[in-house]
């Protein structure tokens, strides 16, 4: 089936069940403040960058999720490069950042509000540290990709353990750690609205919580719209940036994320 | 005695511990000299210790006991007259064809023009010329590991071991790639060391073939192949090709182990796929 094909029979589902939300809103007249009509809803999102109310929000959470996806994929690649090449790291960091994974830091984010306070920091922190881990465990398990045949060969031909790394391991880890960086994408955008949830002046997880608030359930879709095409752009460049980097791998590869 | 040897083993032998600490005894006893212009073949069935004797000359492991002089010294890890062809091509699949041929050049230290053209000089002797500039994935099983020799021979080694280098191309393939290495080794003679399961394939590449038997690995017999040079199709045909290939099923038939008659190794390959 050809590609364009198939995206227009996805498009199509959208569209079939956007018309059967409208129909079914309408005729059992289901009040707005429960589920909205879609038509209702695009009224509000053109309404929302109209009125100019949205862009403040949006500047804020967008910047915190770039600069807590930047930060949380450069401790990672920095701590994973470090337990991969030196193996006493990985025995003794490696259990306390297990211990340290298995907290779940949406608990911990009221936490981070009063220690960062209600501005971007505490939020750019909560999610630095939640995209942080898939990029650590990618990079040590892509560390460790590389074939026994293959470091042999490396061997036989004399290289150096800095050779071996430098022209096999990292190369070999570069899949595994672009599909780690996809992940953590979308869990920046997890973080950042989970920090705003907790305590913010500013953002779009703030204004879903005074639009709820409010009861403009409507408006709530509508930032919500906003969020995944976020979430989606993100995750989209950073695969784009991991196709372009990992060029030697087939195309047609999943998404990494759903089979997370 | 040969005078001629380039390597020389005595009384070699390979011990490994388990993680359950049992010993087991990898090799034994294995004395042998090798030709610098000598192409040996190595035929046993899994567990004979033949790809543990290729491992220790090329420097990726050691012997336990005994000694090893590779041109008049004692060897201490890999070296760079000494090559190696594996099973599986492995090439790195984020560089083109070129760039993995001249890669232990690079490792090593010594790239220059020259390198670069010799590079190109042993593609063209292999029939990949056109395909300096793709990767490896665009390359067929049979291309790829031609592409792989190329790359053993750009350090113009004294010694080449190769570790069943065939053992995971189909059947037509592997005569094919039989008949190229016989030319390219008459066109550049060294000392090859040649593992395989399949006893025709031994007999006809080899000056002698070194057959090994399990449970201690060691030497069981080395036959001298009579078969003049230069081989071709036409040396299948000689009498005494079917009398050697004979000869040795015989050996591991005595030996009980029995592993290594064409239908097995078949059935390995098909495994190995």
């Amino acid at each position: 089936m050809s590609r364009w094909r198939s995206r227009f029979e996805v498009l199509s589902l959208f569209v079939v069940f956007v018309i059967i939300w409208e129909i079914v809103v309408r005729f059992l007249e289901v009040p707005s403040y429960i589920i909205p009509a879609p038509s209702l809803i695009l009224s509000r999102l053109a309404d929302l960058f109209q009125s100019g109310l949205i862009w403040p929000h949006l500047i804020t959470t967008g910047l915190t999720i770039l600069s807590g996806l930047a930060l949380g994929i450069v401790a990672g690649l920095a701590f994973g490069a470090l337990i991969g090449v030196v193996p006493p790291a990985e025995r003794l960091i490696y259990p306390y950042l297990v211990a340290m994974q298995t907290v779940p830091k949406i608990a911990i984010a009221p936490l981070f509000v009063l220690w960062f306070g209600y501005g971007i920091t505490s939020k750019i922190v909560i999610s630095a540290l939640i995209s942080f881990f898939p990029v650590l465990v990618s990079v040590i398990s892509g560390l460790r990709a590389a074939e026994r045949d293959q470091m042999d060969m490396m061997r036989v031909f004399g290289a150096s353990r800095w050779q071996s790394f430098l022209h096999l391991r990292l190369y070999a880890a570069l899949p595994t750690i672009f599909a780690g960086i996809e992940i953590a994408s979308i869990l920046a955008v997890i973080g950042a609205i989970v920090g705003e949830f907790v305590g913010a002046q500013e953002g779009l997880g703030y204004l879903i919580t005074t639009l709820n608030f409010n009861m403009d359930v409507a408006g709530v879709f509508a930032t919500l719209i906003i969020l995944s095409a976020i979430g989606l752009s993100v995750h989209a460049l950073a695969r784009y940036l991991g196709r372009r980097m990992v060029f030697w791998r087939r195309a047609d590869e999943k998404s990494a994320v759903l089979s997370h | 005695m040969r005078s001629d040897a380039l390597i020389q083993i005595r009384s070699m032998t390979k011990r490994y511990e388990t993680r359950a600490k049992e010993t087991v005894l990898a090799l034994t006893d294995v004395n042998l000299d090798i030709g610098k212009t000598e192409f040996l073949t190595v035929v046993g069935p899994s567990g004979c210790g033949k790809t543990t004797l290729l491992r220790i000359l090329s420097g990726l492991e050691s012997h336990t006991e005994g000694t090893l002089l590779i041109d008049g010294t004692v060897p201490s890890g890999p070296r760079p007259d000494i090559s190696m062809v594996f099973q599986q091509a492995t090439l790195l699949p984020w560089r083109t064809v070129l760039q993995n041929v001249l890669l232990p050049r690079q490792l090593q230290k010594t790239m220059s023009p020259q390198v670069v053209e010799r590079a190109r000089a042993l593609l063209d002797m292999a029939g990949l010329s056109e395909f300096e500039n793709k990767y490896p994935s665009e390359l067929s099983g049979g291309m790829q590991q031609r592409a792989s020799i190329c790359r053993a021979l750009i350090c113009d080694p004294k010694i080449l071991l190769m570790d069943e280098p065939f053992g995971a191309l189909d059947a037509m393939t592997r005569e094919t790639m039989n008949l190229e290495l016989m030319r390219i080794w008459s066109a550049q003679k060294k000392a090859v060391i040649f593992i395989t399961h399949s006893i025709p394939e031994a007999v006809f590449l080899g000056d002698r073939v070194l057959v090994m038997t399990p449970r201690p690995g060691r030497i069981s017999r080395i036959i001298d192949v009579n078969i003049p040079r230069p081989r071709d199709r036409s040396s299948f045909a000689n009498p005494v090709f079917n009398r050697i290939c004979d000869e040795i099923r015989e050996i591991f038939d005595t030996q009980g182990s029995g592993a290594t008659n064409q239908e097995n190794s078949n059935v390995k390959m098909a495994v190995s796929f």
